[in-house]
């Protein structure tokens, strides 16, 4: 099963919230996949597991794998365009 | 699942004026201090919690931030709706090099973010829907933004 994780600051909110919207768009498209919400401290620990990268902040690092606004996912603005790479990454 | 509970008259201050983003904390905090919602430590947290991870977001009919804390700094959970008269800068949340003029403020109070973890995404759905942003934008008083609130949420 591929792993998508989605990381914030500190876990309380906004990437628990975007998590469960990732969730759902993937039940919706029927792809399965495990969505975690991690801690932006730990997301190197979390990422060589991972083949998505939903980031809430925009960072200067660069990974391997697709990332993804995440941003999108909470407000709806730009959330086609994130959608389609989510479910192409994870095909 | 319905929180509309969390909406009070009490917790929502409309066409209010602030000189800066710390001046709207400061009064916010006060507020909260006042009311019981917040222990004494928030204040700082907030503070420090929105200087490292900023939380201005756009959203289709209107600038909000959304700026919230670690559980430990809340007494008991809320939501504190802030309609401002003159827009704040606040950095935005998905790139901080860049700021967004935010109108709607809400302050979350999340105590227990397991059980809460529906709050924050219902809010941002709501806020997509233009009814419901015009509603927050244009209600008139305290009292009928809460009676519509709570039939919302």
């Amino acid at each position: 099963m591929k792993n998508v994780i989605v990381a914030c600051g500190s876990g309380v909110a906004t990437s628990q919230t975007v998590a469960s919207k990732v969730k759902r768009i993937l039940d919706e498209n029927n792809v399965r996949a495990n969505v975690e919400a991690v801690d932006i401290k730990s997301l190197d620990s979390y990422i060589r597991s991972a083949d998505v990268y939903v980031s809430i902040t925009k960072s200067n690092k660069e990974y391997e794998i697709p990332t993804l606004n995440g941003i999108a996912f909470l407000t709806g603005m730009g959330l086609e365009e994130e959608k389609q790479k989510l479910i192409d990454a994870l095909k | 699942m319905g929180y509309g509970s969390l909406f009070s008259e009490e917790l929502i201050t409309l066409d209010a004026s602030y000189s800066s983003q710390e001046d709207l904390f400061r009064s916010a905090a006060k507020h909260l201090v006042d009311l019981g919602y917040i222990e004494e430590t928030y204040l700082n947290a907030l503070m420090t919690r929105e200087k490292d991870f900023p939380t201005g977001l756009e959203t289709q009919y209107c600038n909000i931030a959304i700026p919230h804390t670690d559980a430990p700094h809340i007494k008991h959970p809320f939501i504190y709706l802030v309609r401002l008269n003159e827009n704040l800068q606040f950095k935005n949340m998905g790139d901080t090099e860049s700021e967004v003029a935010v109108k709607i403020v809400m302050f979350l109070g999340i105590k227990n973010p397991k059980k809460q973890i529906s709050l924050l995404s219902d809010l941002m759905e709501k806020f997509q829907e233009e009814k419901i942003s015009r509603i927050i934008l244009n209600g008139h008083d305290a009292k009928e933004l809460e009676t519509n609130l709570k039939e919302i949420f």
